[in-house]
């Protein structure tokens, strides 16, 4: 595909010595970028209906040898999410575990037809290649995290996707996987009784499916760190699913 | 090489724009959605939206078949039973009978003539929908065998099912196919003493295939109904069927 020149705007020339000229490539394909940004609003209300929900009876916390570390969640966090507002005098006409259920019921099926599309996406354009680990990736995780966290200078040479990120990408699928298996096995212990028999029980798997959704938020902090060393450039290609590159060889 | 070379970089920013517009555009569309379904007509007390949401999760969960809520052994049963909730229902123990409408003409039960139905044990967990669980053991009779003792045929029997206290302060509504389920009990005994009246005395309803919002206490009236009856917590946003 050439560059149709764009009207409007006068076309800069390129002087033929220039040694680094920049070229535009292809990066993220359109159904991906649509899918990874969908994403975002999906899980964002699953985590949020979900918390209205263990709001009601907020009992999971760390604990080691009875001393409780700390507690899901504390105060400043409900107060902060104004989720006690919504208690009490019924929110439109419900309160706010009526309404976290509401959500989490109808948003469920987005979240696992949106995922469900994604991975489908992978797995039949080869884009699976970037993400899936293969022999080594661990090794280059380390050596990633070393440099993100400025131990050490040299940034190990990688095409395409470092291991860090495939660990984390591949590792988000998965916990996306078992919120999902394990949301069923709590929302269907009878029907599914099998399958909540297989996560340990119902009470053991809702403390999975919390678990799991803790490491999303995790996951975020990580990926926008990374995202923001990573720069301008990349970020831009998940919008456009297009990147700017340097084209080695004299125009 | 014959013609001018354009700048990429020019190209690009011609094509990040395109982009971004169409990123404002879903957002904007992601919040208008939102706004949208938060601010539609209540049903029970819930946008509608949500509402269909469950009715159409109900028949998906009911064309499965119906299964069974697992059954746990002696030694699992909680040590602490959870009393959740007020006793709102206003009725003297003396008083109390179990009122039966829908069934082929008014029945009325004393507890004497329900203590001597064939009983059924069952250890099994309830599940509130706050999301904290017990496992209790209950004995009483099943729905089924109450129904079988008074000699009312079960397949005539309309669609759906209404239980309340005795003033009717507190109401759920039930398909027939769950309250006819094996592991629907009436039951007048908890961990092998008798129901105390936090508990529900003298009779509540165990339906472990639902959740504990759509298990009655002090059960007085049960009334089979072709219409879906109400149901005290899906007037306020809460799921209607409430099944496992």
């Amino acid at each position: 595909m050439g560059f149709r020149p764009y009207q409007g705007w006068q076309p800069r020339i390129m002087k033929p010595e220039m040694k680094f000229a920049v070229e535009i490539r292809d990066r993220h394909p359109l159904a991906l970028r649509w899918f990874h940004w969908l994403n975002f609003p999906l899980l964002a209300t699953m985590i949020w209906s979900g918390l209205l929900i263990y709001w009601a009876n907020d009992v999971y916390s760390i604990k080691i040898a009875g001393h409780t570390y700390f507690h899901f969640f504390p105060d400043f966090v409900y107060n902060a999410l104004q989720i006690s507002k919504r208690q009490g005098p019924l929110v439109k006409g419900q309160g706010a575990l009526a309404e976290g259920l509401g959500w989490h019921f109808l948003f469920m099926w987005a979240f696992i037809l949106n995922g469900t599309a994604y991975v489908l996406f992978l797995a039949i354009s080869g884009q699976w290649r970037h993400l899936l680990p293969k022999k080594g990736t661990l090794k280059e995780a380390i050596l990633v995290f070393l440099h993100d966290i400025y131990l050490v200078k040299r940034a190990p040479k990688i095409e395409g996707y470092n291991g860090a990120q495939r660990l984390a990408y591949t590792g988000i699928v998965l916990a996306g996987l078992g919120s999902v298996v394990t949301g069923f096995a709590i929302y269907k212990p009878a029907r599914l009784q099998w399958l909540t028999n297989l996560m340990g029980g119902y009470e053991f798997a809702r403390s999975l499916h919390f678990v799991l959704m803790i490491g999303f938020p995790l996951f975020f902090v990580v990926h926008i760190l990374q995202v923001v060393r990573a720069g301008w450039n990349n970020f831009r290609a998940m919008i456009t699913g297009k990147e700017l590159v340097n084209k080695k060889e004299a125009s | 090489m014959s013609g001018p070379i354009l700048d990429p970089r020019q190209d690009m920013t011609r094509i990040s724009r395109r982009s971004f517009l169409w990123a404002g555009a879903a957002l904007l569309g992601a919040g208008g959605a939102y706004t949208w379904l938060n601010s539609r007509s209540l049903e029970g007390g819930k946008p509608w939206p949500f509402r269909k949401a469950f009715e159409v999760n109900e028949r998906i969960s009911r064309s499965l078949g119906q299964g069974s809520a697992r059954e746990f052994t002696a030694k699992e049963i909680s040590t602490d039973a959870r009393v959740n909730g007020d006793r709102n229902a206003r009725f003297r123990l003396a008083d109390w009978q179990l009122h039966l409408e829908g069934v082929g003409g008014p029945r009325v039960l004393t507890m004497e003539q329900i203590r001597a139905m064939p009983a059924t044990e069952i250890i099994a967990e309830l599940n509130c929908i706050e999301g904290w669980t017990r496992v209790i053991k209950w004995r009483g009779v099943r729905m089924t065998d109450l129904l079988k003792a008074l000699g009312i045929p079960v397949d005539g029997l309309p669609e759906h099912v209404a239980l309340e206290t005795p003033g009717g302060e507190y109401y759920v509504g039930l398909d027939r196919e769950s309250a006819l389920h094996p592991q629907s009990i009436l039951a007048y005994e908890m961990n092998g003493a008798p129901l105390t009246e936090a508990h529900g005395a003298p009779l509540r309803h165990i339906l472990p295939i639902k959740y504990g919002y759509k298990q009655l206490k002090y059960v007085g009236l049960i009334r089979f109904t072709k219409d879906r009856p109400k149901d005290y917590w899906a007037e306020r946003g809460y799921d209607w069927y409430g099944g496992f």
